[in-house]
């Protein structure tokens, strides 16, 4: 082992061209006459292929995590209304058309905001290893909510943000909830689904033409929420 | 992909911090230059933000088009990301012929159709069960010589941040080691050249700890 190890600095040397005309010839010719060291030599580019794979496999990791969060982020009802429509189009569209009436007549645009509030399942916490919103998450998914807002307050982060934007408005703090959302910058994986909320939220405050502006930037984009965010200007205009 | 924000008048791309922001489709050249800047300092979210971007439809095109899983479609466009990013980390995508989503979009389809091969190739050894006891002992003896990819992996994650960093940073991003001392602030390069050949011993220790685990 402190063989393999000790060779380590002369595959480091030849790696980064560091070695002189002789080293290098002397390295090339022990390539063929001493097998050990050629299967030494051969385990460390292999390694470095594996250190490149792992970190490509980080970020595909990444990417799989993201998929999540953008499958997460479709509204749950929108399938099943679809089929709702295609099913039952007559009569679907005389419910629709009720359920359209009471919210214009009541105009209670604070029940049409939590109506269409998107339920956050919070992040998935790993058995294997201890990430740093795992506390902040358990306390989230148990609906203890101001443990899990005092446990993300140390975080400055754009997720961290993002919880704390919903979970403020979840304990009826819009104020709140519209500082931690508003932080969140357009590079965020979690721009959208903010932008989205904060519609909501100055919807709910009767802010009709804020909140309109950001539902048209939504389907403008043709995000996850452009088809909910039709649904609610119909309602609204 | 053009960014327009309604709280002034610029067009930037990828870089306004205000709040109404929206995305057209069709990157254009210098945006893609931004891109790449981005990529090349070790920025990744113009990949997440790609991904985001063209995910659904790669998905609907692949399944309509060569019959894909959703699954398998979401492989793919990954690993066409992933491609994307290490073409142009290591230089060999400098300029686009196409537009971004035709290029990434083709790179996908190419990742889709191995997957769908490599799926029914399985499913066929699967079930004439080719291998005999004998060849699997020989193989088994092969590949008892090198490290698994897991134990690689696993040897990486044990060690230091620093560690992890500059491996990172020189086998992944590609960065040379006059980069690497300025991104870590060490002294100079030399400095990184005796960090990375420490990193190394220590991956190589930690690998035998590993092994010597398995072997036990």
């Amino acid at each position: 082992m402190m063989e393999e190890i000790g060779h380590i600095d002369l595959f480091e040397r030849y790696r980064n061209g560091d070695l002189s005309e002789r080293e290098l010839m002397e390295f090339e010719a022990r390539l063929v006459y001493d097998s050990e060291f050629k299967d030494n030599f051969e385990q460390y580019q292999k390694i470095e292929v594996g250190i490149e794979n792992h970190f490509r496999e980080n970020l595909k990791s990444k990417l799989i995590e993201l998929d999540k969060t953008i499958d997460r982020e479709k509204p749950k009802s929108a399938k099943s209304k679809r089929l709702l429509f295609m099913a039952t189009s007559l009569a679907a569209s005389v419910i629709l058309g009720l359920v359209l009436f009471n919210f214009l007549s009541s105009s209670n645009h604070v029940d049409l905001a939590k109506h269409y509030w998107p339920e956050e399942p919070g992040l998935p916490v790993k058995m294997s290893s201890k990430g740093k919103y795992d506390d902040a998450m358990n306390a989230y998914k148990i609906n203890d909510l101001s443990s899990s807002s005092n446990l993300l307050k140390p975080i400055h982060t754009d997720t961290s943000d993002y919880f704390q934007g919903v979970i403020a408005f979840e304990m009826d703090n819009t104020m709140e909830a519209k500082r931690f959302l508003s932080r969140i910058e357009i590079r965020s994986i979690y721009f959208n689904k903010a932008q989205f909320r904060f519609g909501l939220i100055l919807l709910s405050e009767g802010n009709k033409t804020s909140s309109i502006k950001i539902f048209k930037a939504q389907i403008i984009e043709k995000t996850e929420f452009s088809k909910i965010s039709k649904e609610i200007l119909k309602k609204i205009q | 992909m053009w960014i327009f924000c309604s709280q002034g008048n610029s067009k930037t791309p990828f870089s306004s911090e205000t709040k109404f922001n929206y995305y057209i489709h069709g990157i254009k050249q210098s945006e893609f230059h931004i891109i790449q800047t981005k990529l090349r300092a070790g920025d990744e979210t113009p990949l997440y933000e790609l991904y985001r971007l063209y995910r659904d439809e790669f998905i609907k095109w692949s399944s309509n088009t060569y019959g894909g899983s959703q699954e398998q479609s979401k492989d793919a466009f990954q690993e066409a990301i992933l491609d994307f990013h290490q073409n142009v980390i290591h230089g060999k995508l400098t300029e686009l012929s196409s537009s971004l989503k035709t290029y990434l979009f083709q790179i996908g389809k190419h990742k889709l159709l191995n997957i769908l091969k490599k799926d029914r190739r399985m499913t066929y050894n699967d079930a004439l069960h080719l291998i005999t006891h004998g060849e699997v002992d020989t193989f088994m003896e092969e590949e008892n010589k090198a490290y698994t990819q897991e134990q690689i992996s696993n040897a990486i994650e044990q060690l230091p941040e620093d560690c992890q960093k500059v491996l990172n940073l020189f086998y992944f991003k590609e960065y040379d080691m006059e980069s690497i001392a300025r991104e870590l602030n060490y002294k100079n390069s030399d400095t990184a050249k005796s960090k990375k050949s420490v990193c190394m011993k220590n991956l190589m220790i930690e690998l035998k700890k590993l092994s010597m685990l398995f072997t036990l």
